[in-house]
């Protein structure tokens, strides 16, 4: 039976809202999640809330990243289903800074494997860039604008190319 | 009835897929998939377009784009074309959906038609809007005489500036090379610089989420304070520097530096070396600046950013603990949009040379060398510069 008939849970949907799982788990409840309008529904309401706290004035000295991995690593030990109104609350705390309704992870040779191991509870959050496969070979640099920028030959004009990928 | 729904909507979804890869493909003008636009005042015409490489793949909720193709312009301005920077969007609030793409070193007088390749990986977001799935358009164009023309969003003028000048810095070391001992000596030091290129560590980095660095298998994040490279002849000087760093991740580095130059600073650039234990040097790049740059005469300024990066040695199985860091000036664009570059006796003297990335255009040469062999090289470095009757050396 195909698991995109069944409505992941609320603590799934909020992870994904925030680009928070794994890869093949990200593809998974991606399938769902866009054929299913109560799920989307969900989805954008998390997002909703996220983007609301990212448009608030920071609060001093508080920080949502420290704080957002605090409760991942709780959800991590939660036991039982998470209630609709636990995961408005681990969204409005986390102030995840995630990007759109739905998070396709895209890999150099586009395989849909797990990305590096982020098993480990005290490991910080991560949304990596991944630089595609036809740059293998070719290094990336951070540049001033805190873009990744790579460069590339093509022999038979014989001219170099540097593209500058930006983060959202 | 419900296996006669699901039926529609499958055959209804693979229609749209359908459609959106069939019409996406295609990179003719008639075309709406893929835009290519000249903004005003930018002496550039679009002759030919050709993305029929391109792949457009839905995967989950997005689309994810393989941009493979090229657009051919033709010149129509007065001065010559040195460089040109394409923004390229499929989406402005999605990671991987917006980039740039420069392309230094060209040679483009009135009247002559140059080629420009795109080749990126994209993603947007489904359900797609009406309209093109991946807008490309000119953001700048840099002359010969360092002028710029385009909306120039991206700060794309000031480091195509950079590369240039860095070009043309090593044009003229190759040039002089060259003059001193003919093809032989030409051949000696481009061999020098693909050993040099091929020698150096490397790393792979990875953008990070925002905020500090959380305790890992490494333990608490610890600063470290930064060691510079000082140039004498740079128009700044650095004199603070510190990191965040945990493991293999590192915050943005806050680095103080003063102006002393007599004259105003407009953008500035910093080059960032992390060291392991076995003091071996890599080169992240640029340490990330935010926020307004310019620097009165005398002023003083801390960089700071926002953003951490995993950063750990190319190919490498193991991690990488990052012992110590330092920084160097790279360029500088004062006040009346002159940029300045380190110069290559500096960058030797420094040892920076075995560290940092080759420019751009040394890296271009030496793969022409490594392809076309020294008599290629040797007619590049003629068309860049007016040495037109330069002999080569005894």
């Amino acid at each position: 039976m195909s698991t995109s008939n069944r409505h992941p849970d609320e603590r799934k949907l909020s992870l994904f809202a925030a680009e928070d799982l794994a890869a093949w788990e990200r593809w998974l409840i991606g399938r769902h999640v866009a054929k299913c309008p109560e799920c989307i529904a969900v989805v954008s309401a998390h997002s909703r809330v996220r983007a609301q706290l990212l448009a608030e004035s920071p609060v001093p000295q508080a920080d949502f990243k420290a704080l957002a991995h605090r409760i991942r690593v709780e959800a991590a030990h939660a036991t039982g289903p998470a209630t609709r109104e636990r995961g408005w609350r681990w969204t409005a705390a986390a102030g995840l800074a995630a990007a759109a309704i739905a998070v396709v992870l895209v890999l150099p040779d586009g395989s849909l494997e797990a990305p590096p191991s982020r098993q480990a509870e005290s490991e910080p959050s991560e949304s990596p860039l991944q630089v595609p496969v036809f740059y293998e070979g070719m290094e990336a640099q951070v540049t001033a604008e805190g873009t990744l920028s790579v460069r590339s030959f093509h022999p038979g004009s014989g001219v170099m190319t540097v593209t500058d990928y930006y983060m959202p | 009835m419900k296996r006669s729904s699901c039926s529609c909507l499958g055959l209804a979804l693979a229609a749209t897929l359908a459609c959106v890869a069939a019409t996406a493909q295609s990179g003719s003008e008639a075309d709406p998939k893929i835009a290519v636009e000249i903004p005003d005042g930018v002496p550039l015409r679009v002759v030919a377009t050709d993305f029929d490489q391109s792949e457009f793949e839905p995967r989950g909720g997005a689309l994810v784009i393989e941009l493979a193709g090229s657009i051919r312009f033709r010149h129509e301005g007065g001065d010559a074309v040195r460089a040109m920077t394409l923004a390229v969007n499929a989406h402005e609030r999605m990671m991987g959906g917006r980039a740039a793409v420069s392309i230094p070193s060209l040679h483009a007088p009135r009247g002559e038609e140059f080629q420009v390749h795109v080749n990126l990986r994209m993603l947007r977001p489904l359900p797609l809007p009406p309209g093109p799935v991946v807008r490309i358009a000119a953001d700048a164009v840099l002359f010969d005489t360092l002028a710029a023309a385009g909306p120039d969003r991206l700060d794309s003028a000031r480091k195509m500036r950079v590369r240039e000048m860095e070009a043309r810095r090593d044009r003229e070391f190759f040039l002089t090379r060259w003059r001193a001992g003919g093809r032989d000596e030409l051949a000696s030091a481009m061999q020098a610089s693909l050993r040099r290129q091929a020698g150096r560590p490397r790393l792979d980095v990875r953008l990070g989420g925002e905020g500090p660095a959380t305790a890992g298998a490494f333990g608490s994040p610890r600063e470290i304070q930064f060691a510079f490279v000082q140039d004498s002849e740079a128009p700044l000087i650095l004199e603070r520097g510190t990191a965040l760093v945990t493991g293999t991740v590192s915050d943005a580095p806050r680095i103080l530096l003063r102006n002393r130059a007599g004259r105003g600073v407009r953008r500035f650039e910093l080059g960032w070396l992390v060291h392991d234990r076995a003091g071996k040097a890599y080169s992240v790049g640029s340490a990330p600046v935010e926020g307004e740059t310019r620097l009165a005469a005398g002023q003083r300024f801390e960089t700071g950013a926002g953003g951490r990066f995993e950063i750990r040695p190319s190919g490498a199985s193991g991690s990488m603990e990052i012992e110590a860091m330092s920084a160097y000036v790279r360029s500088v664009q004062l006040d009346d949009e002159s940029v300045w570059v380190p110069s290559r006796a500096a960058l030797e003297e420094s040892l920076l040379l075995d560290s940092v990335p080759v420019s751009v255009e040394e890296q271009r040469l030496s793969q022409l060398y490594r392809q076309r062999g020294p008599a290629a090289v040797v007619e590049e470095l003629r068309r860049f510069t007016s040495d037109e009757d330069g002999a080569p050396g005894p």
